[in-house]
This record gives C-alpha cells, sequence and structure tokens, in this order.
C-alpha cells in the first residue's frame, strides 16, 4: 500500500515526532509514502475566509489526485478539513467548477473520488487482528491508557469516516493491539480545546484541564491521541500549569505510532518518546 | 582623473554604507527577551561567538558550510538546478570579469607578463564570463516574467539589480563592439603603437584590419590577395603582440559585425568614450549602493549560511540572536523562495494580501523594524499576514542563505501584540460583539430588506440555510461542551446554539455575528452531529464569523438598517 503523506503544518516544527513515529510505524506494516509538497489544508482560515479554505483544500486533494495515490493525514483538522471540502465539492457543481477553474491555472483538475484517510484509518486496515500479537514484541500491559478521540475523525459522521460517532471502539481496539489497557471515561470523545488556545484561552484550559482530571480519575496514566493539535494541546496545557518539565504532568500525552511503534519493539528516542514516558512504558 | 576620483567616492561610500549596516546590525532589537542591551555588550557577545567558533570543532563545520553552501552554493542546488546554474554562472562570471578585467591592472598583468586585453585567452574569457552573466540575467528575468509568484513578489530593488547588472554587462559588450568597428581609435592606435611609415603598408594594413577585424574605414580601403598579405605581414610585426583575432570575442565581434552599417557614427570618438563613462560609472553606482542594494547579500549570505551552520540557537545568548536576526534582514535576497514554498500561499490566491506570502512579511517586518509609525497603513494587513502563517516551518527549511525565519515569525508575532494588532480574529470579535444588544427593552424592528438579504446570503458552503429547519429542540445548545463549561451560560455566550440558529431566521445580523458564542466556538461539531433536523449549526457558527470578518473588511460595513434591534 502505498499513500501521498499529508504530514500537516504544525508537525515539521511542532510535533515532528508524530512525523518520525508514523513513519517507522508504517514502514513495520509495508505501507509505503510518497511526499508530494503539499500546501496548509485550509483549517486555520475556516472561520476567515471560506474560499480560502475550500481552494487550499482542493488543490492538496488535486496534488494527491495526480499521484493517483490516496492521501494519509497526520492531523485530524487537516483530516476533517480535507473531507468536509470534499464533501461541498462533490456535492456543488458550480463550486466544482470555479475551483476546477482556479486549479486549471497551475495545470490542476479536482479529481473525481479523492480517497482522504488518517492514520488510524490506514493502521486499522493494515493491522491483521489475528497476528498482530506475534508483532508485537513489548507488549505494554501494565498501562492504562485514555484513548482521546480527538473530533474530526468522528464528527460530522456524514462527512469523515472512521467509526461510530455515538459510540466508538476503533481506537480502543487500536491501543488494545499494543497490550496497553484502555481506561473508560466519560470525556473521551470531547474536544480538546486547542481551537481556542490562541482565542480564549482561559476557556481552552478548562476544557482541556477537565478531560485530563476525567481520565485520571478512570485511572488512566497516559493520554493516548491521535491528532497534531490535541498533542500539542495536552503538552502545552500540562507545561503552563505545573510551569515545568513533562515529569510533572498528571496525564503525559503520548501519539499512537509513538504507543503501537515502542510495543513493535522500536526504539523508543527514535520513537521520540521522552524518557520520563519511556520509563513508564517500560515499567 | 574622473575615473580614479570616481572610484574612490564609489569605494568610500561602499566603505561607509557597509559600517553603517554593521553597526545596524548591532543596535537593532529584534526580539526583546533581554530588553535594551548596550552596544559594546552586543559587540563582544558578537566577539565572543567568533572567537568560540574558531577555537572549537565548529570551525570544520564552517569551513566546510563554506565550501559547500558559499562556493558551490549547495542549497539553491537542491531548490532548482536551473536557478543553481544561472546563479553559480552569474556569480562566477562576475567575480572572474572582476579580477581579470576590472582588476587587470593589480591582478592580471601581475600575474601575466604578456597580458593584454585584446589577447587570448583573456579576450576570449572575458567575453565567455560576460555571456556567463547574460545567462544568468536571461534566466532570472524569465523567471521574474514567467512565474506567478515571483511576478507578484517582483519588487524594486530586484529590478534595480537586473537592471544595474545588465547595464554593465551589456554597456562593456557595446563598447569592446565599438571600439571594434572604430577607424578613429584604429587611427590612434596605429599612430601610437606601429612604427609604420610607409603608405603602402598602411593601406594593406588598413585592409587587412577592415576585412579581418571588423574595422569601418570612411573610405572603404581596396582590397586584392596581394595587399591582405602584405597586410597581414605588418599586422604580424606591429600589431600581433597585443591583439588576437578578435573573433575570439565572439560576443563583441558578432555585435560589431552586426553595427557595422553604423561603424562611422558608432566609431566615433564621443560615442567611445560616452560608453566608457558609462560602463564604469554604472559600475562604480553598483560598487557604491551595493550595502543599500540586494547585492549586500554577496557579504551577507555567506556570513548568513556560516552563523546557521554553526550557531546552537537555544544556547546563544539573546545579544548574539538579536544581532543575527538583524544580519538576517541584510542576508534575504528576496528571492521568494519562501513565497514558492510558502504552505498558505493558495490562500494569498483568495485573500490577496501580500503580506501573507513570506518574503513580503519579511520586507515588512524589516520595515516595521526601521521605523514603526510609518507601518499604519500597513499594519492590519502584517497582522493578517502574521495570524494566517501557520509556522509550518518550510520558509526556513528552503532559504538559500540560512535564514531561521521561524525565528523571526515569532518575534513578529510579539512585536504585533505590543503594536496593539491582535489578529484579525480577536479584532472582528471585538468589533462584533461591541454591537450585540443586551437590551431586551426596545422594540424588535420589523422584517426589511437588509435582514432578508443577510438571512439569504446564508449559505457559503451551500448548507448554511439549514438554519431554516431548526425547531429550537436546543439539543444543540445541550450537547455544546462550551455551553456545558459554563453554569450560566447565556451571561457568557449571549446566544446559544439554538438561539443563533433562530435568530437567524429572522435575519438578525448584530445579534447573531455578536453572540459571543460564535465566536467561543470550537468547531467540535457535536452540535451538528446531535441535530435531529440534520441543521448544520457549526458550519454555520463557522459562516457566521466569516460574514463578520467580511463585514470588517468592507468599508461601508453598515449593512444594517438603524433603530431597534437587529
Amino acid at each position: 500500500m502505498k499513500y501521498a503523506f499529508f504530514p500537516g503544518c504544525k508537525v515539521p516544527y511542532h510535533v515532528p515526532y508524530y512525523d518520525t513515529s508514523a513513519r517507522l510505524v508504517l514502514k513495520e506494516f509495508g505501507i509505503e509514502l510518497e511526499t508530494p509538497e503539499f500546501n496548509c489544508c485550509g483549517y486555520p482560515v475556516r472561520f476567515l475566509d471560506f474560499r480560502a479554505f475550500l481552494f487550499s483544500s482542493a488543490r492538496n486533494l488535486a496534488l494527491a489526485g495526480r499521484s493517483g495515490l490516496p492521501l494519509l493525514c497526520l492531523c485530524k483538522c487537516c483530516y476533517g478539513t480535507l473531507r468536509y471540502a470534499d464533501q461541498l465539492l462533490r456535492n456543488n457543481e458550480s463550486l466544482l467548477s470555479e475551483t476546477n477553474h482556479r486549479l486549471a491555472e497551475e495545470g490542476l483538475h479536482y479529481p473525481k473520488r479523492p480517497v482522504i484517510k488518517h492514520l488510524l484509518n490506514a493502521l486499522f486496515e493494515a493491522i491483521d487482528p489475528e497476528t498482530i500479537e506475534k508483532k508485537i514484541s513489548r507488549p505494554l500491559k501494565k498501562v492504562k491508557v485514555a484513548a482521546h478521540y480527538g473530533c474530526h475523525i468522528l464528527r460530522p459522521h456524514d462527512m469523515v469516516d472512521f467509526d461510530d460517532p455515538v459510540n466508538p471502539g476503533k481506537f480502543e481496539k487500536l491501543v488494545a493491539y499494543t497490550g496497553a489497557e484502555s481506561v473508560d471515561w466519560v470525556l473521551r470523545k470531547q474536544c480538546c480545546g486547542d481551537p481556542l488556545w490562541e482565542k480564549n484561552k482561559e476557556l481552552s484550559m478548562e476544557l482541556a484541564n477537565k478531560k485530563i482530571a476525567d481520565a485520571r480519575q478512570a485511572g488512566a496514566e497516559l493520554m493516548c491521541v491521535g491528532c497534531t493539535h490535541c498533542q500539542m494541546q495536552f503538552e502545552r496545557v500540562q507545561a503552563e500549569e505545573k510551569a515545568g518539565t513533562e515529569k510533572n504532568f498528571q496525564l503525559p500525552p503520548l501519539l499512537y505510532p509513538q504507543l503501537l511503534g515502542f510495543s513493535l519493539g522500536l526504539d523508543g528516542k527514535d520513537l521520540g518518546i521522552s524518557l520520563g514516558i519511556m520509563e513508564r512504558l517500560s515499567d | 582623473m574622473i575615473f580614479s576620483i570616481a572610484l574612490y567616492l564609489s569605494l568610500i561610500i561602499f566603505g561607509l554604507g557597509t559600517v553603517y549596516k554593521i553597526l545596524i546590525w548591532f543596535q537593532s532589537q529584534i526580539g526583546g527577551e533581554a530588553g535594551p542591551v548596550s552596544l559594546s555588550t552586543r559587540v563582544s557577545a558578537a566577539v565572543k561567538g567568533v572567537l568560540q567558533t574558531l577555537f572549537s570543532s565548529s570551525l570544520g563545520t564552517s569551513i566546510k558550510i563554506f565550501f559547500l553552501d558559499v562556493l558551490l552554493q549547495r542549497r539553491l542546488f537542491k531548490e532548482s538546478r536551473l536557478r543553481w546554474a544561472a546563479h553559480m554562472s552569474l556569480s562566477y562570471g562576475f567575480i572572474l570579469l572582476l579580477l581579470m578585467h576590472a582588476l587587470d591592472r593589480f591582478i592580471t598583468k601581475k600575474l601575466f607578463a604578456e597580458y593584454a586585453a585584446t589577447l587570448n585567452p583573456f579576450f576570449f574569457l572575458r567575453n565567455l564570463f560576460g555571456v556567463m552573466v547574460l545567462f544568468g540575467i536571461a534566466v532570472y528575468v524569465y523567471r521574474r516574467l514567467h512565474d506567478r509568484v515571483m511576478r507578484l513578489t517582483t519588487r524594486g530593488v530586484d529590478v534595480y539589480a537586473l537592471i544595474v547588472l545588465a547595464l554593465i554587462i551589456l554597456s562593456g559588450f557595446f563598447l569592446e563592439s565599438s571600439k571594434m568597428v572604430s577607424s578613429q581609435r584604429y587611427e590612434e592606435m596605429v599612430s601610437e603603437f606601429s612604427s609604420i611609415t610607409d603608405d603602402k603598408e598602411a593601406a594593406a594594413l588598413k585592409a587587412y584590419w577592415a576585412k579581418d577585424f571588423g574595422v569601418v574605414f570612411p573610405q572603404p580601403p581596396a582590397m586584392d590577395s596581394d595587399i591582405l598579405k602584405k597586410g597581414q605581414e605588418v599586422h604580424a610585426m606591429n600589431c600581433i603582440s597585443c591583439h588576437s583575432r578578435p573573433n575570439s570575442a565572439f560576443l563583441s565581434f558578432g555585435l560589431a559585425k552586426m553595427i557595422s552599417p553604423i561603424g562611422l557614427s558608432v566609431g566615433q570618438k564621443g560615442v567611445l568614450n560616452f560608453l566608457w563613462y558609462f560602463h564604469f560609472g554604472i559600475c562604480f553606482l553598483g560598487l557604491a549602493l551595493l550595502p543599500f542594494s540586494k547585492f549586500f547579500h554577496i557579504l551577507t549570505s555567506p556570513l548568513m549560511l556560516v552563523i546557521n551552520g554553526v550557531m546552537d540557537w537555544a544556547k546563544a545568548s539573546p545579544a548574539n540572536r538579536a544581532t543575527v536576526r538583524a544580519i538576517a534582514m541584510d542576508a534575504c535576497t528576496h528571492c521568494a523562495t519562501c513565497s514558492l514554498h510558502c504552505s498558505v500561499e493558495p490562500i494569498y490566491r483568495e485573500m490577496v494580501n501580500p503580506r501573507i506570502l513570506p518574503s513580503e512579511k519579511l520586507a515588512a517586518f524589516s520595515a516595521l523594524i526601521r521605523n514603526k509609525e510609518k507601518m499604519g497603513p500597513d499594519l492590519p494587513f502584517i497582522d493578517e499576514g502574521d495570524a494566517i502563517c501557520t509556522r509550518c516551518y518550510r520558509c526556513t527549511q528552503v532559504c538559500p542563505v540560512g535564514i531561521f525565519l521561524q525565528d523571526l515569525w515569532f518575534r513578529l508575532g510579539e512585536d504585533l501584540v505590543q503594536l496593539g494588532c491582535p489578529g484579525p480574529f480577536s479584532k472582528t470579535r471585538k468589533e462584533s460583539t461591541a454591537r450585540f444588544d443586551w437590551d431586551r427593552t426596545k422594540p424588535v424592528a420589523p422584517m426589511n430588506a437588509a435582514k432578508k438579504q443577510f438571512r439569504q446570503d446564508m449559505g457559503l458552503s451551500s448548507q448554511g440555510s439549514t438554519f431554516n429547519h431548526c425547531f429550537t429542540c436546543m439539543t444543540c445548545s445541550n450537547s455544546c461542551p462550551v455551553v456545558v463549561n459554563y453554569e450560566n451560560p447565556r451571561e457568557k455566550l449571549g446566544l446559544l446554539p439554538h438561539q443563533i440558529m433562530h435568530s437567524l431566521k429572522f435575519g438578525l445580523q448584530d445579534k447573531t455575528l455578536g453572540a459571543n458564542m460564535v465566536w467561543d466556538c470550537l468547531g467540535c461539531y457535536n452540535c451538528q452531529e446531535n441535530c435531529p433536523q440534520g441543521v448544520r449549526v457549526t458550519d454555520i457558527l463557522f459562516e457566521l464569523k466569516n460574514k463578520a470578518f467580511q463585514r470588517g473588511k468592507s468599508k461601508d460595513s453598515d449593512l444594517t438598517t438603524a433603530g431597534g434591534r437587529s
């Protein structure tokens, strides 16, 4: 299987270990990546300018279309945005022809049926539940994890495609492959608060802290996430609260490919897992 | 005399300009981490940093970088083979012309005793180097005309640089070819350097030079094979030690052939003098203004590349960081590589604010540092550009001169906050919520054209109009994590989602755009997901923000009619 890799803007500088760990893990499952030069998905300007958002998304999908490959996102906000744009374009002829007109200026055109997947989709499809146990050389038996879904992989369910928006279970299943235990917590499907970080920090922190407290109460030691923005949010909220290092974090966030990679026996350092978390995982 | 005065004058201006620029490096405060630091602290920190580099393993790194990135221009090679070829050709062509031709008295003559400008290999090489520069210029002009991003980022500095370079080289070629056809010049040379006394010999040499060297005489000399043979002998006696055959100077000689019909006019002493003054005048102009033009990158780019390669940004002192940032402003060649790769360039195409593009944003930042007061009208554009930048790091990764642009964007963001620019979101939020009217005692204004229009216009996403299906069951509000977060949500949020949907049916613009709910929406889609009527609640809240933003942008922002609540 081969994908056009869409790491998203926040990954290269803010969360580079998402990129490295995802690549390492995908390789383990024989998934190859091509890296066309994509642009911003458009998510950051959705509130500002609908057309700018739509064109940004469309251009990415046209680039993926040109490579003839399905697109693989790391960030759920990118994922949700691209899926949303695709739905709009496919159901609105005038928007589509207008977009195609603009794309044609650089020799691109909107593909017929773009395939857009998130890393979790791709892994869920690539992992064979029958044989995965054999691959897990370092089962994380004692680790209790809060699987944090992230909004845009679940909602709106008619736009995105991962799991049942009301009672999802795929992420917990993915976590279970690593040997770790997923705790049952109330706020697992709720927003991490990231979208308001620069807009209403107080509210943003409150929402994140609520989630952290809820997951802690359910017995979690780690928050497992599959989204760049969620990861950033849980990192900085706790860094701000504790004004210190990750050691003081109440609930350190860990990206799913890091968790899976570690259980597959990959080097924690290569996966970008901090020493503190590595200790917890190796206990 | 004039030559020497002009040379020294331009050297002095160049020197002073460079000193001035360096002083600015040590004085400019980009990034206020350390607060104001004295000039001496800045200089000593820089000296310390340089010494530390010289006496550590970083020295090897800097040498390697100098070789690969400065001399061989590796970063440009990775970016584009064509651009690399053009830049290598241009820069080496120019450097070699400078050394071999412009400084021939000091260099070439010293190295080669028999040196004469019209003797091979110099005769040929000068043309070759000139053509190399012209090739570079041609590629650059082509790119700036042909590529969309290059076209829209091209500014005066770029045009100036290309014109100055082109004028230097072209005037050189024209001067050389005019000299070739000039009979006056020929006569001068003959009387000065030859030992010809015999008229027959003189006529023979004339014929020979007219035929093989392209000189255009007022009366074309008689030519037959005997005369020419004789001419060749005279040439061998008198001229050959300084004059190779002109076709070695392939471009100049070609030009000479082309202008031979007007050879008599362009060969006049006055024309030659003019071209000569023009040629060196433009060279000296370029030299004098070098520190203030993009040619300054000849000095600053290598410096920047080496600094970028050896400096540990995290460990560097705030004083040095500030200095390096100032150097970066001068190291930018405005090549627009950053803008070509910019992640949000497609957003530029829709929003048409040049400050979205990194190369243009950097120029604005540079101007902002020089003069904060003057930037007034440009500030909202810089602010928007800064807000749209996703800090994706790509510009830093592709910059051919190794500028740490990411850091500059963070500093720009800080400066903008200090200048009272909160970004388009906060600005629009403030403007919109200020118009939210809490007073319920006022009579509701009846439906009017403006309200109808507002209601009708909802539907950007082709789904905005779904608010019409709302039957106010409040599921959206009850499933909203923001609403749930507050004990008294209406006080905090103005209107709850279901109230916004309902208000839209009445076209209440100020109420809907001004509700804090719109601005505190996470976009998490809980409301939309749960709506039993299929109302695109979240999408509508996004659209309302779009509307508010558009309203803020358009000058005649007051779409609603006065009187009553709207």
